[in-house]
């Protein structure tokens, strides 16, 4: 236990464990879910003669903005983590820095949103 | 663990206000045009405004010094080569008020880039962290990048990227070269690593030479040195002529801070191989962007080579290392901004959305000759611009060339003096291929206002500044010589 790297192996073992148990999770609960008799229909290409091709990882272009917006937040967590951590420590100063950083993203998640990049399909 | 201090006066927030000025601009200019659709007018007021503001902010700074933790370095290089980026970028900011409408110009985010871009240069002049020097490459880079792409013809698609490629290229290079020696010496900072490195006598040298040659091919692609210019002609025949021209001021300036930064100290080793590979490159980048110049059929292209072998020849400044050197350099590019501003100005006001004299160029070397007969105040314009360029006394150019070729006769790089001597001569004749297509052929159209299509009030005051300058560059060269030195000196380069 006193091993200096513990807390390293510790997290790798846990996030590989929280990988695996989300993803298998998630699919098995998205199969379970899924409305599988009307989804053949909808997503049938209307085609005459040849069989059409099933491909499985079918993903819209669409979801590049979520991705971005997703990395927004996703940063912005991962700096006020440590800075919770250390909250005391840095004091009044980390505490006006986050605000600051927090406010740039903000002004960047407030032009993501007017310019359309919340809605599915009107990107003005 | 005590907690952090929290001093005002310590983090000397003086040294990064030009900064915090440009990218509260751009931010003011990005959320207004989230409320209120306004025109460009408005946005290029706001964004001079801005620069004149960070211009000021600038000349508060007192003393040399550093700040924010002794990440930002605001010496007197960092200074010049501040006021250098935010004059030039206030001279060509005005070239967006065009006569005709261009698509880029409607976007508040056009304007928003130009601030981000011109704070990410600023940043990377002011700092000696090498961590900040690539963030603000970055940052300056990748909204340069978008500004090209935004002209929106496809020629500057293909433009953007390229420069995106090589420039994502160059990136992934400088990081290798700061990693090496991050790892000689164990620290980011220049001046760190110059105590390390001089401490030891230049042992490691196989490592130093390694990151040495990562360091001149990363920032050679950004001063388009040769054999990394290949970028530049296609680049600037691809962006507008404005950004054009700013492409060959700004992003240099930047770059040779950089370099001057870093190459300095290692270019005096013993054995003198750093200054010798920033010899052959230097040489190399003058005598071939010289002779490629001399072939060329566009105006632009053959400004852009103009441009690679005028890097050639400031790059002269950074091996030989003495002050002398090192100002005529900032003098140099300051001559050389006001020119390009002028010649690149020229090819702007006389630009019609659609090309109307060739296939392929906007600008041909044909659509200009007889220009004095039709249109005799621009063809003399012109004519100066490119005298200036040239290096004919007494415009601009000229006494930045007679500084360095003296530097380089004064530290005995005799045979770099001749080189340089020599690449002038032949420079002319490519300048002066456009001179006699102006005032010897016979114009091929009767009606001189196509050199004025463009044209409007704040296009041709930019331009009178850019020739008045040039002309009375006799008279200026002394304050602004004495400027410079007083400021190189006291940040002891």
């Amino acid at each position: 236990m006193a091993h200096p790297y513990f807390g390293v192996f510790f997290l790798v073992v846990f996030t590989a464990i929280a990988f695996i148990a989300t993803t298998t999770l998630s699919a098995f609960v998205g199969k379970k879910l899924a409305a599988r008799e009307t989804e053949k229909l909808k997503l049938s290409i209307y085609e005459c003669g040849p069989e059409t091709s099933l491909q499985p990882n079918k993903i819209s272009a669409q979801f590049y903005l979520y991705a971005l917006l997703f990395i927004l937040f996703d940063v912005e967590i991962i700096f006020m983590f440590p800075w919770a951590v250390d909250f005391k420590i840095l004091g009044m100063f980390g505490f006006i820095e986050m605000v600051t950083f927090i406010f740039l993203l903000a002004v960047g998640f407030v032009y993501a949103w007017k310019k359309g990049a919340l809605e599915w399909h009107s990107m003005k | 663990m005590e907690p952090v201090k929290f001093d005002l006066v310590a983090l000397n927030l003086n040294t990064i206000m030009p900064m915090l000025i440009t990218l509260g601009g751009a931010l003011f200019i990005l959320i207004i045009d989230l409320f209120k659709k306004l025109d460009k007018q408005f946005y290029v007021t706001v964004s001079m405004a801005t620069m004149l503001l960070a211009i000021y902010a600038i000349f508060q700074i007192n003393s040399a010094g550093r700040g924010f933790f002794d990440v930002m370095l605001v010496d007197g290089v960092a200074v010049i080569s501040q006021l250098i980026i935010l004059g030039a970028s206030v001279l060509f900011m005005p070239l967006a008020l065009t006569g005709f409408r261009f698509r880029e110009f409607k976007f508040a985010e056009y304007f928003a880039f130009f601030l981000f871009m011109i704070a990410g240069f600023q940043f990377m002049v002011s700092t000696d962290n090498l961590i900040l020097i690539f963030l603000g490459l970055e940052t300056g880079s990748l909204a340069l990048y978008a500004l090209i792409a935004m002209h929106n013809r496809q020629k500057s698609l293909e433009s953007a990227l390229k420069y995106f490629t090589m420039g994502a290229f160059a990136a992934g290079l400088f990081a290798f070269g700061s990693m090496i020696f991050y790892g000689i010496t164990g620290s980011v900072e220049i001046g760190q690593m110059k105590t390390v490195i001089e401490g030891n006598n230049f042992s490691n040298m196989p490592l130093i030479l390694l990151g040495t040659a990562f360091m001149i091919a990363a920032l050679g692609f950004k001063l388009s040195i040769v054999p990394f210019h290949t970028w530049t002609p296609d680049v600037y025949e691809g962006a507008s002529a404005p950004l054009a021209g700013y492409m060959s001021i700004v992003p240099k300036i930047a770059g040779f801070v950089v370099a001057l930064r870093f190459f300095d100290f290692l270019a005096m080793a013993d054995d003198g191989v750093v200054q010798t590979l920033l010899w052959i490159a230097a040489v190399a980048t003058m005598t071939i962007g010289n002779i490629l110049a001399l072939v060329q059929d566009g105006v632009k292209r053959m400004l852009a080579y103009s441009s690679v072998s005028h890097a050639g020849f400031v790059m002269t400044a950074i091996l030989m290392g003495t002050t002398q050197a090192h100002v005529g350099m900032f003098l140099y590019w300051t001559l050389f901004l006001f020119t390009n501003l002028g010649a690149f100005a020229m090819l702007w006001i006389s630009r019609h959305p659609s090309k109307q004299f060739d296939i392929r160029y906007d600008h041909p070397f044909t659509k200009f000759s007889g220009m004095v007969k039709i249109n005799p105040v621009a063809a003399v314009m012109m004519a100066i611009f490119m005298l200036s360029l040239a290096g004919i006394p007494p415009f601009a150019v000229y006494w930045g060339k007679l500084y360095l070729i003296g530097a380089a006769i004064n530290s005995d790089h005799l045979y770099l003096a001749l080189i340089m001597a020599i690449n002038s001569a032949i420079a002319v004749y490519y300048y002066l291929k456009l001179v006699v297509f102006m005032f010897l052929k016979d114009p091929s159209q009767n009606d001189g206002t196509i050199y004025n299509m463009n044209g409007t009030f704040p296009l041709r005051l930019v331009l009178i500044v850019a020739a008045v300058f040039v002309i009375a560059s006799i008279a200026t060269i002394e304050p602004l010589s004495a400027f410079i030195q007083t400021h190189v000196v006291a940040s002891g380069f």
